[in-house]
């Protein structure tokens, strides 16, 4: 196949998943679909193997997916599918690793032949059990399971599943209007997928999909084959909730391919949900390595061939059944700046330190003014610091979602944000500073009161740094004034105030190395105090520094406006 | 006294002695079916604790009997599940080989674990009656606790009414998330697969019932049992005097204290029974009723009264009327939370005790010590994974002419794990299991002893145990002048504790748990010194203890 054709017709691909990515957002019901973006749609092929992801997706989705599809194919082999089937499951060993989790899988039919799937995870509202997250001994705990069903049979749903699963939520009608409006997205997908094959005359996807996959695994492999062969050993220690724990990896670099044995790492906790099942830890650690090597080709499983994953059975990155699971991002966000750790010294230009992470937040009650309501927001630290650029403010990482706003938040629930605003000194000192943490007040307004979840990370165990850059502030939660230390669902009645510090992101380069100017321009933009740029940077500030000058906020705007549109388009 | 309701009465055609024994058969099929379930059961709290019940119900969703052993309450709730199950897949939609399911708490008895199985009987091609089992399954997945959730979706799953099987096949997807769903999937399945065998032996004895008496259904014989037993509970009734009788009483509820309310209303033959005024529903504790469990404990203490030879059937329920206000703790809304219900159920024939007592002469009871489950699991060295429940009682209440039994199920049927069964299975060493001195109430017949048991855990390591006490604020009350039982109370490691999530056991830990006596039954000053004497020499009071309930002063 020439390139160009190859190009046309990928893009097309990828273009098809786009749209009924966008369709899910048109056409969901629940806030975690709709504003927070949290699901991912991909594109198989007839082997459940992923050709294209929506652009938008959380890359460790669409990682999943194919591994979750080709599950539920053991169950359901291709002969007994008809067209108008849709698969679903929720299971965390098979799917994406906590209950919450929907995956629904169609197959599409082209002259009565199988000739792809298209899949979509989504993170649906609720799945009934304990209204914590953290807190849970097992998964029985945490809400309901399906095992790989038919969700609908030959264009007809399938009224057993869909009443048990209703049954079963607190709020079925969202959840339910979320799924059956994945089930026509994949519609739309469909009929897409026939147009494309018909227009280019293809009795299926199987030369195309050899093309994607194939040069994909080349690309990633000639990368691979670039660096030099070794063995690099890293860890890193985090929170955790009860007890810390420790991730620890030995990446080997063989030819072209890259092996992560993550042997010692600590084992799972049966007194805390964050452990995390082998498929979203696989996912994660893949992940970097593909943004390091082959950042410009779409994602599609050509570029996970290449890469290697074991840990042990019974360990916090590959769980056994059934631990609690819940709250597993309290885990595998800490997989990320483990690689990027382990390959520091090999690739500096192309690591980054470790981020400020994310302090998911969640109401759920029945209110006079708002009735039944539940929302989530997915607020984020600062992103750690790279070899060449402060870190950013805060942003979605490692993986894609949305902020819900203000504004919506305030309309759903009986919630009140007073304040949201960047936390001064928060971003890790460095040559090149982590992005600053922000702070966010909300304030309870229901006299019935509401149920408040907060999962909070990095406060005993900062955004670590890279090559001599330091830690990035650590996070805090205040309930009225106090500190939190157990975060179990509480009532927030009329009056209460949670503060959110959402810690920054981590320094890289020793802090000695970092231009005084710009310590003087972020002293004068408020995100670095007098006296952290005296302590750590030893960079003295006088009165005219201090003081804001048109020129200088212009300058100090143009200059976030050039970096942020350099971390858009690498 | 004949207890069996007359021909005449009835004003049907089946001679007595026929219907005596077409129905003692109909029983006996029931209790094959109990007995083949205790048998065929993978689970200790079917085949041991024998928390399950066996009802025949009519073609209408009518019951017409039970199997022996079945827990009363069970009983009457079944047939109103089996109603609405029927309104869900009606009679003409429904095969032989089906299998109807439900544990929705609403349309069910009031908590997830409970399982409801529905069987049709076909003769003839026809529906004629439903093979009906509750069982308690080991698990239905949901938080660890008991007592403290905050709505039923963190108690376990919910199954809506369906076909468990269709036509002989069962169905994929409700084993599936049944089985995938709970901590025990093969003492769950396990049940389920013994009690539909039951059916299958219960359906063969009612169709050779059928053929040896050349019945074409049991449309006649039911409407037998029901008409005679509702006259004979109609003419029980008619013989009460007319009145209103109003009764308040305080229990414990859980973070709160609970008020239960009644108005029982005798008019003719018909008794209204309506529980406004009780406690709003709560979300401090699981101990919210739904109406069905309600209903079924409001049914129970008229029932013993006023027809205990009569084997429970429809018929005697239909002169009892119950209102609960909705949104009540005593009818409460989805999706409350309803496991640990008990605490609730337990107290309400207390208050309607407490309204109708003299009405109902020797058969009215004082307030009882109740159920304190105790259960621990966990992980030991020499004993594996372990879980073991046991379901002790306080003393129970006085009668008028019977001193209160000393600790004993009631208001229902349930066995006590023996102590050598814990010892063995869990490392726990029972250090005390004693009667409990002075804990009775006072009164001329005094209430039933409450005991004290004492659990260690002499394992190496951590265990989880769970303990549901009652009783520990409000005394369970005494009538016509009998003094209230003594409270409970739980010790760990000597400090008394009020609040019961899932407790962490340390190596060493011991609780202790002080269940309450039974009120007591008529004045103290009323008691024959020869029973106080007699308690006395038994150890059941002090001597202080005698000086201050009854002014004894011999020695």
């Amino acid at each position: 196949m020439d390139p160009i054709t190859l190009e046309i017709q990928w893009q097309r691909l990828v273009n098809i998943v786009d749209e009924i990515d966008n369709a899910v957002i048109r056409t969901s019901f629940s806030t975690i679909v709709g504003e927070s973006h949290d699901f991912g749609c991909a594109l198989m092929d007839a082997q459940g193997s992923g050709l294209a992801q929506a652009q938008w997706s959380p890359p460790q989705f669409c990682t999943m997916l194919p591994r979750t599809t080709k599950a539920m194919l053991k169950r359901f082999p291709p002969a007994t599918l008809q067209p108008g089937d849709v698969l679903a499951t929720n299971d965390p060993w098979i799917g994406s690793t906590h209950l919450p989790d929907y995956n629904l899988v169609s197959p599409v039919f082209h002259r009565d032949k199988l000739v792809a799937f298209l899949g979509t995870v989504a993170h649906v509202s609720d799945v009934g059990g304990h209204l914590g997250d953290l807190e849970a001994q097992d998964m029985f705990m945490e809400g309901t399971r399906v095992m790989p069903n038919k969700f609908y049979a030959s264009g007809k749903v399938v009224p057993m599943i869909e009443e048990f699963i209703a049954a079963n939520c607190r709020v079925p009608d969202m959840v339910l209007g979320d799924l059956h409006a994945i089930v026509g997205t994949h519609r739309i997908g469909i009929q897409r997928l026939r147009e494309f094959l018909d227009d280019y005359g293809l009795d299926d996807m199987e030369a195309l999909a050899a093309e994607i996959l194939t040069r994909s695994e080349q690309a990633l492999r000639t990368a691979i084959r670039a660096l030099p062969n070794g063995r690099s050993d890293y860890a890193v220690t985090a929170d955790g909730y009860l007890e810390p724990f420790t991730l620890k990896v030995q990446l080997t670099v063989a030819d072209d391919e890259i092996h992560m044995d993550f042997a010692g790492t600590s084992e799972q906790q049966w007194h805390s949900a964050i452990n995390a099942a082998f498929n979203i830890s696989y996912a994660t650690a893949v992940y970097p390595i593909k943004a390091m090597l082959a950042s410009r080709i779409f994602n599609n499983d050509g570029l996970i061939r290449p890469l290697h994953m074991t840990a042990p059975a019974g360990s916090i990155v590959n769980c056994t059944f059934p631990a609690p699971v819940a709250a597993r991002a309290k885990v595998i966000k800490h997989i990320p700046p483990l690689i990027f750790g382990a390959l520091a010294d090999l690739m500096p230009e192309r690591v980054i330190a470790a981020a400020g992470g994310i302090f998911p937040f969640h109401v759920v009650g029945d209110d006079e003014r708002f009735g039944a309501h539940a929302v989530h927001m997915l607020p984020h630290g600062g992103l750690g610091a790279t070899h060449d650029a402060d870190g950013l403010l805060p942003v979605a990482y490692p993986h894609n979602s949305t902020v819900t706003p203000t504004e919506l938040i305030e309309i759903q629930c009986p919630v009140l944000m007073t304040r949201k605003r960047l936390l001064p000194d928060s971003g890790g000192p460095g040559q090149y500073r982590g992005g600053l943490g922000q702070e966010i007040a909300l304030r309870a307004t229901s006299a019935q009161g509401t149920t408040l979840t907060i999962r909070p990370d990095l406060m005993t165990y900062p955004a670590e740094g890279l090559r001599g850059g330091r830690r990035g502030g650590a996070g805090d939660v205040l309930l009225n004034g106090e500190r939190l230390r157990r975060f179990v669902p509480r009532q927030f009645k009329q009056g209460d105030e949670v503060v959110l510090r959402v810690p920054g992101g981590g320094g890289f380069g020793p802090p000695s190395a970092r231009d005084a100017a710009r310590v003087r321009e972020d002293v004068r933009l408020g995100l670095v105090s007098r006296a952290q740029a005296q302590a750590v940077y030893d960079v003295s500030i006088t009165q005219s520094d201090a003081e804001i000058t048109d020129d200088a906020l212009q300058r100090a705007v143009a200059q976030i406006r050039t970096r942020a549109r350099r971390h858009r388009a690498p | 006294m004949n207890e069996r309701p007359s021909r005449a009465e009835a004003g049907d055609a089946i001679d007595p002695i026929s219907l005596e024994i077409q129905w003692q058969r109909l029983i006996a099929i029931m209790d094959e079916i109990d007995f083949a379930t205790v048998k065929t059961s993978f689970s200790t709290i079917v085949g041991e604790s024998r928390d399950f019940a066996c009802i025949l119900v009519d073609r209408n969703g009518n019951s017409l009997c039970q199997s022996r052993f079945s827990p009363p309450n069970f009983c009457v709730v079944l047939p109103r599940t089996a109603r609405r199950l029927l309104e869900a897949y009606p009679l003409e939609s429904l095969q032989e080989g089906d299998v109807l399911c439900t544990n929705d708490p609403w349309i069910g008895t009031g908590h997830l674990p409970d399982y409801v199985l529905l069987t049709p009987v076909f003769h003839q091609g026809a529906p004629v009656a439903f093979m009906g089992t509750v069982a308690h399954l080991a698990d239905v997945g949901g938080h660890r606790g008991d007592i403290e959730a905050y709505d039923v979706f963190t108690e376990g799953i919910r199954i809506p009414p369906a076909k468990i099987y269709a036509a002989g096949r069962a169905n994929a997807f409700l084993f599936d998330v049944i089985g995938q769903n709970c901590r025990v999937p093969e003492l769950v399945l396990g049940d389920i697969r013994a009690i539909v065998g039951t059916h299958q032996i219960g359906i063969r004895r009612l169709r050779e019932f059928l053929l040896d008496y050349a019945m074409d259904d049991l449309v006649t014989l039911a409407r037998v049992i029901h008409r005679r037993s509702e006259a004979l509970m109609r003419s029980r009734i008619q013989a009460l005097p007319d009145g209103a009788y109003e009764f308040g009483l305080d229990i414990d509820g859980y973070v709160e204290r609970v008020h239960l309310h009644a108005v029982v209303r005798i008019a003719g033959d018909d008794v209204y029974v309506n529980y406004a005024g009780t406690s709003p529903q709560t979300r401090l504790g699981s101990i919210n009723c739904v109406y069905n469990t309600t209903f079924a404990s409001t049914m129970y203490p008229f029932k013993c009264a006023l027809a205990p030879q009569i084997p429970n059937n429809q018929g005697l329920f239909q002169p009892i009327h119950v209102a609960a206000p909705r949104g009540c703790i005593l009818n409460c809304d989805f999706p409350y939370p309803v496991q640990a219900r008990a605490k609730t159920t337990n107290n309400i024939n207390q208050v309607l005790f407490g309204a109708v007592w003299p009405l109902l002469g020797a058969h009215a009871q004082a307030g009882s010590g109740s159920i304190w489950p105790f259960s621990v699991h966990g992980e030991a060295e020499g004993y594996g994974p372990f879980s073991v429940s046991c379901l002790p009682h306080g003393g129970r209440g006085a009668m008028r002419e019977l001193d209160g039994m000393p600790p004993i199920a009631f208001p229902h049927n349930s066995s006590v794990t023996p102590v050598e069964i814990m010892e063995t299975q869990a490392p726990i060493l029972i250090r005390h299991k004693e009667y409990r001195v002075d804990s009775a109430g006072a009164g001329r017949r005094r209430g039933g002893i409450g005991q004290r048991i004492t659990f260690r855990n002499i394992a190496a390591t951590p265990i989880q145990a769970r303990v549901r006490p009652d009783k520990m604020f409000c005394h369970p009350p005494g009538l016509d002048g009998g003094a209230p039982g003594v409270v409970g109370e739980v010790r760990w490691n000597g400090q008394s504790i009020t609040r019961f999530p899932p407790l962490e056991m340390q190596p060493g830990d011991e609780i202790e748990l002080l269940m309450p006596g039974g009120g007591g039954f008529g004045p103290a000053t009323a008691r024959p010194p020869e029973r106080i004497a007699r308690d006395l020499a038994a150890g059941f009071i002090s001597a202080a203890g005698a000086r201050r309930d009854y002014g004894w002063q011999r020695e």
